[in-house]
C-alpha cells in the first residue's frame, strides 16, 4: 500500500516538474521582449530595463531557472510588479472568497448532476432523457457570464431575492455568507453539472447493459436498489475521474465568475494582475491553481481503491 | 404449430412513419447542422446584409433600447448591435475554425507519433499531462499578457491549450488500432511506415478526431469569448462578441441588450457546434453497433 | 424422476416474442409451448440464435421492452398465467419462485459486492430475513454447493473466485429462496470440461434433496444426455421436435435433430477401410433472418430431403411415438447416423 502511494507521488511529481518547467518557459517564449511588453507603451527604456531586472530576465537561462527553482521551494512565489507585495501573501488574503465559491460551485454541480445523470440513464431513450441531455448542452454552451448575468437579471433585479454581486464573510453571518454564493455557485456549477451529468449518464448506460444487473433483476430486486446499489458503485471511477478533471474548469471559470459578481477573490487579484501585466502574480496563481489541481487528482487516483475492490494501485 | 406472429404493422412501415423515426433519431445532428449552418450564413452575409457600419459612432442615439431602427438597439457609443453581433459572428467564426484546424492538426501530428513510439509517447504524456493541469483560461490569459494583442496570436493563445486533448485522444485511438488484425497484417508483409500510417492507421482514426475537432471549435469559441470579456482578446476595434460583451458590461442594469444579444448568438452558435459533434458522435456509434 | 402425475410446475403456452429492430420486426420465439415438473429436467436444444434464451428470458418477464415485446401466450407458474402480472407482483416471483442461472459466472457476478452481499441480499428481499440472518443464510447456501471456508468466501469478491466456484456461488443465489423452477441458460458453456461435470453433478444432486424443476438451456448434447429426461429442439424460434432424451438420441425424427446428432465428434468412432474417420457431418447453410419467416417449413433451405411442399405448408407438430414428437413432412425419413 505504501509503496503504491510512493509510486503515485512519483508521477505526480514528474507532472509537477513539467508543469513548473512550462510557467518558467512560459515567458520566455514570448515573440518579442516580454520586459518591454510588460512595461507597456509609455515606459521609457528605463523603466523597461527596471522591469527586465526585476524579473531577472537579465541572466542566462539556466541560472533563471535554478534561481526560481530554489525560491519556489521555499514558498517564495515571487514580488508582484504593481505592489511590491509578496504574491503568496496576494493570494493568502484572497483565498477564503475563491475557496468558498470553489466548494459551493462542487456541491451544487455534483449534488445536481449525480441524479439527474442517473434518471436520464435509466429512463434512455425516452423525452426525460432528452430534456436532460439539451439542458446538458446548453448549460455548457452558454458562456458563464451569459449565464451569470442572466440570473442576476431574473433573481437579483427583477425579483429581488438575491444580492446583485458582492462577497459577505462567513465572519459576518452564515446567512448573508450563503445568499451572496448561490448566484455565483450556480453560475459556475452549471458547466459543471452538464459536464458531470452527461458522464453519468453515459457511464450508468454502459453499466446498466452489463450481465451483472441481468442477474440483480433475475433476483426479483426493484429498479432503485439495481441503480444505487448494482449500479452506482461500477460506475463511480469515470465519474470520480470527471470530478477531477473538471477541477481545471472550475479554477478557470472562477475567474471569469468572480469578475462578472465581484468578488474580491484570487480570481480577481488575476484580473487586476491581467490588466496591470504584472505578471509576477499571473504566474503565481498559475503555479498555485496547477499544484492543486495535480494535487486533488492525486488523491481522487487514490480513492479509486474505495470503488473497486480489483483496483490493486 | 406456429403461433400468432406478431404480422408488422402497415403503419410501422408507412413513409411518414419513417421519416418520423429517421428524423427522431437523428434529431441531434439535424438541429445541430441547421442552426449552425443558418448562423454561419448570417454571420457571413454581415455585409450585406447589415443596415449600419459596426464601428460607426452615433452618440446622439446611444443606450436605446431594441426598436425600428435598431432591432437589437445601441450601446453606449451608440453603434448598433445587429450589426456588430452579426460581424462579431465572422470573427468568432474564423478563430474558432482556426484553432480547430491548427489544434487538430498539430495534435493528430503529436497523438500519432505518440501511439506509434514509445520514446514519443513518454514525452509527449507527461507534457500533455502538465499542460492539461493549467487551467486554459489562465494559460490564455498568461500568453496574451506577454505579447502585442492581434487575431494571430489570440489564435495561438486558444490552439495551445487545446492541442493536449487532441493528441491524447489521436493517441489511445491509435493505440488501439495498432492491435487490429489488418495493421498487423500489413505490417507483416513490410509495409512501410508511412504509408502504414497514411493508409491504414490514420483513415480508421478520423472520425473521432473529426467528433473532437468540433467540441475544439465549439471550447474555441467559447475562449476567445472569455479573453475578450476579461479585455485580454482581440483589440477592442474589432467587433468580437467578447469585445461587445466587454464594453457593455457597465450597462447591464441599464441596457441589458448590449450583452443581451450578442451573448444569445455566442450561445447558440456554441450550442450548435456542440450538438454536431453529438450527432456525428452517436451516427458513429450507430454505425459500429450495426456492423454486429 | 418426475412425479408421473403432478401438475406441470412450469407451463409455456404458445409463447410469443417480437422484437422491433430497424428491419422490421423479428419473431425471436414463435408459438413456442414446453411444460416441466418437478425434480424433472426439460432439455432444450438448438444453436445459437434459435430463440431458447430469450423464451427464457421471456418466462421470467426480463426482455427489454422498448425493442422487445411479448405478443401472445401465457406462462403458467403453479397455474397462474405471470404475463397477466403487475411488476411489482413478479418481482416477487423473480429469484423466489423461479430462479435463473446464467451462462458466464465472471460477468454475472457484481465486481465490486462481496459475495456474501450478493447472496444475502436474495434473502433479505423475499424472506425478510434481518442481515445477520441473511448472512448465516448465505453461508449455509456455500455449503450446500460445497465450497469451504464459507465465512472467508463471504467476504471476498467474484475476483478472487476461480470459474467454477463463481458458478457455485450463482447455484447458491439461485437456490436460496428455494424455488419451484430453476432456469439455467448455458451454465457450463464458458467453464473447462472437468468443472462443467462437477456442475452438473452439483445441480442433479441438488435437484434430488430439492425437488425442483430444472429446465437446461444449452447447445450441447452430451449436456442434455446427461441431465435431462425430456428434450426439446428449437430451430428459428419454434418447437421442431420434443422426445424423451433417450428415444431423442436413438431415433431422432427431425432432420435437423439428426443433423445435429451427426454432427457431434465422437471419440471412440472406427474409422473406415482407408484408415479414416468419417468426415464431421456439416449442416449447410444458415439460420434464416427472424425478420421474414419463410411461408412454409423454415429449416427447408438447409434440408436434404425437402420438396415443394414443404417450402408451401408449415408442417404441424405431430406425435409420431408415445412422447415423441416432430413438426416435419418427412419425419423419420433420415438415414440413421452411426452413432456411439
Amino acid at each position: 500500500m505504501i509503496r503504491v502511494i510512493l509510486r503515485k507521488l512519483g508521477s505526480t511529481a514528474v507532472v509537477v516538474v513539467v508543469v513548473a518547467v512550462i510557467v518558467f518557459l512560459l515567458i520566455h517564449l514570448s515573440p518579442g521582449d516580454p520586459a518591454a511588453i510588460i512595461a507597456g507603451d509609455r515606459a521609457t527604456s528605463a523603466d523597461i530595463e527596471h522591469i527586465r531586472q526585476s524579473l531577472g530576465l537579465d541572466q542566462p537561462l539556466i541560472v533563471q531557472f535554478g534561481l526560481w527553482v530554489g525560491r519556489l521551494l521555499h514558498g517564495d512565489l515571487g514580488i508582484s510588479l504593481f505592489s511590491r507585495m509578496p504574491v503568496g501573501t496576494l493570494v493568502a488574503a484572497r483565498i477564503e472568497p475563491t475557496l468558498s465559491l470553489a466548494i459551493a460551485t462542487m456541491l451544487f454541480a455534483v449534488v445536481t448532476a449525480l441524479p439527474l445523470g442517473i434518471l436520464a440513464a435509466w429512463q434512455v431513450g425516452r423525452w426525460i432523457d432528452r430534456a436532460i441531455m439539451v439542458l446538458a448542452i446548453v448549460a455548457f454552451s452558454f458562456p458563464i457570464f451569459i449565464i451569470g448575468y442572466g440570473l442576476v437579471w431574473g433573481f437579483a433585479l427583477h425579483w429581488r431575492l438575491l444580492p446583485v454581486q458582492g462577497y459577505a464573510s462567513i465572519a459576518n453571518g452564515f446567512w448573508p455568507y450563503l445568499l451572496h454564493l448561490i448566484l455565483p455557485a450556480v453560475s459556475l456549477g452549471l458547466v459543471f453539472m452538464a459536464l458531470l451529468t452527461r458522464m453519468t449518464r453515459s457511464t450508468m448506460i454502459e453499466v446498466l447493459g452489463e450481465d451483472y444487473i441481468r442477474t440483480a433483476r433475475a433476483k426479483g430486486l426493484g429498479q432503485l436498489a439495481i441503480l444505487l446499489r448494482h449500479a452506482l458503485k461500477n460506475a463511480a471511477v469515470p465519474i470520480v475521474t470527471t470530478i477531477g478533471s473538471g477541477i481545471a474548469l472550475l479554477i478557470g471559470g472562477v475567474v471569469v465568475t468572480e469578475s462578472v459578481f465581484s468578488i474580491p477573490g484570487i480570481g480577481r487579484l488575476t484580473i487586476d494582475a491581467v490588466t496591470q501585466r504584472d505578471y509576477p502574480v499571473i504566474q503565481g496563481v498559475i503555479l498555485i491553481s496547477s499544484f492543486a489541481y495535480v494535487l486533488v487528482n492525486f488523491m481522487i487516483d487514490l480513492s479509486y481503491r474505495l470503488f473497486d475492490p480489483r483496483i490493486q494501485g | 404449430m406456429s403461433g400468432a406472429a406478431a404480422a408488422p404493422t402497415g403503419f410501422a412501415f408507412s413513409r411518414r412513419r419513417r421519416r418520423f423515426r429517421f428524423v427522431s433519431r437523428h434529431l441531434t445532428i439535424l438541429v445541430g447542422g441547421t442552426l449552425l449552418t443558418l448562423l454561419i450564413a448570417l454571420s457571413l452575409a454581415a455585409p450585406l446584409i447589415t443596415p449600419y457600419d459596426p464601428v460607426a459612432l452615433d452618440v446622439i442615439h446611444r443606450l436605446r433600447p431594441p426598436n425600428a431602427q435598431h432591432w437589437f438597439g445601441t450601446d453606449n457609443y451608440g453603434r448598433d448591435i445587429l450589426s456588430r453581433t452579426l460581424y462579431g459572428g465572422r470573427i468568432s467564426l474564423f478563430v474558432g475554425i482556426s484553432a480547430a484546424l491548427a489544434s487538430g492538426l498539430i495534435g493528430t501530428t503529436i497523438g500519432l507519433f505518440a501511439g506509434m513510439f514509445r520514446w514519443a509517447d513518454a514525452i509527449s504524456m507527461r507534457i500533455t499531462d502538465g499542460l492539461m493541469a493549467i487551467p486554459s483560461i489562465l494559460l490564455a490569459v498568461a500568453m496574451m499578457t506577454l505579447v502585442r494583442p492581434g487575431v494571430l496570436i489570440v489564435i495561438i493563445a486558444i490552439t495551445i491549450p487545446e492541442v493536449p486533448r487532441v493528441a491524447r485522444l489521436v493517441r489511445s485511438v491509435v493505440l488501439v488500432i495498432r492491435e487490429q488484425t489488418y495493421v498487423q497484417a500489413a505490417a507483416s508483409i513490410g509495409t512501410r511506415l508511412p504509408r502504414l500510417l497514411l493508409h491504414h492507421i490514420l483513415p480508421n482514426a478520423l472520425t473521432p478526431i473529426i467528433v473532437q475537432a468540433t467540441y475544439v471549435c465549439a471550447s474555441a469559441v467559447l475562449l476567445e469569448a472569455y479573453l475578450g470579456f476579461l479585455g485580454v482578446g482581440i483589440p477592442p476595434e474589432i467587433p468580437s462578441w467578447g469585445n461587445i460583451i466587454s464594453d457593455g458590461r457597465t450597462y447591464v442594469q441599464l441596457a441589458i441588450w448590449i450583452v443581451l444579444f450578442p451573448g444569445a448568438f455566442l450561445g447558440l452558435m456554441v450550442m450548435s457546434i456542440n450538438m454536431l459533434g453529438d450527432g456525428v458522435r452517436d451516427l458513429l456509434d450507430q454505425r459500429l453497433a450495426n456492423r454486429f | 424422476m418426475p412425479e408421473p402425475t403432478a401438475p406441470p410446475a412450469l407451463e409455456i403456452d404458445n409463447l410469443t416474442t417480437c422484437f422491433d429492430t430497424q428491419d422490421g420486426v423479428a419473431v425471436a420465439v414463435d408459438g413456442m409451448s414446453y411444460s416441466v415438473r418437478s425434480r424433472e429436467t426439460v432439455g432444450i436444444v438448438g444453436e445459437s440464435g434459435c430463440g431458447k434464451s430469450v423464451t427464457a428470458l421471456s418466462a421470467l418477464r426480463l426482455i427489454p421492452t422498448p425493442p422487445g415485446r411479448i405478443a401472445g401466450g401465457r406462462v403458467l407458474l403453479e397455474g397462474r398465467d405471470l404475463l397477466q402480472l403487475g411488476e411489482a407482483d413478479m418481482r416477487q416471483v423473480r429469484g423466489n419462485a423461479i430462479s435463473m442461472i446464467f451462462q458466464d459466472p465472471m460477468t454475472s457476478l457484481n465486481p465490486v459486492l462481496t459475495i456474501g452481499q450478493q447472496i444475502a441480499e436474495i434473502g433479505m428481499l423475499h424472506q425478510g430475513l434481518s442481515r445477520k440472518s441473511a448472512l448465516d443464510r448465505a453461508a449455509e447456501m456455500l455449503r450446500v454447493v460445497h465450497i469451504p471456508d464459507q465465512r472467508r468466501r463471504l467476504e471476498e469478491y467474484p475476483h478472487q473466485l476461480s470459474g467454477g466456484m463463481r458458478q457455485r456461488v450463482m447455484i447458491a443465489i439461485a437456490l436460496t429462496c428455494s424455488p419451484k423452477v430453476l432456469i439455467a441458460d448455458e451454465p457450463t458453456t464458458a467453464l473447462d470440461v472437468t468443472i462443467q461435470a462437477q456442475i452438473l453433478d452439483l445441480l442433479v444432486e441438488l435437484q434430488e434433496s430439492t425437488g425442483t424443476a430444472i429446465v437446461m438451456i444449452t447447445h450441447d448434447l452430451g449436456v442434455v444426455s446427461e441431465m435431462a429426461q425430456r428434450v426439446v429442439v428449437m430451430y428459428a424460434g419454434q418447437k421442431i421436435e420434443e422426445a424423451p432424451v433417450g428415444a431423442l438420441f436413438e431415433a431422432p425424427l427431425h432432420p435437423y435433430t439428426c443433423g445435429l446428432l451427426a454432427a457431434s465428434p465422437r471419440f471412440a468412432e472406427e474409422r473406415n477401410e482407408a484408415g479414416h474417420r468419417r468426415p464431421l457431418a456439416e449442416i449447410s447453410g444458415t439460420v434464416p433472418p427472424l425478420t421474414n419467416p419463410l411461408p412454409g417449413c423454415r429449416f427447408a433451405p438447409r434440408c436434404p430431403l425437402a420438396e415443394e411442399h414443404c417450402r408451401r405448408a408449415p408442417p404441424p407438430l405431430v406425435e409420431r411415438r408415445p412422447g415423441h414428437w416432430a413438426a416435419c413432412w418427412h419425419a423419420g425419413e433420415m438415414p440413421p447416423v452411426p452413432h456411439a
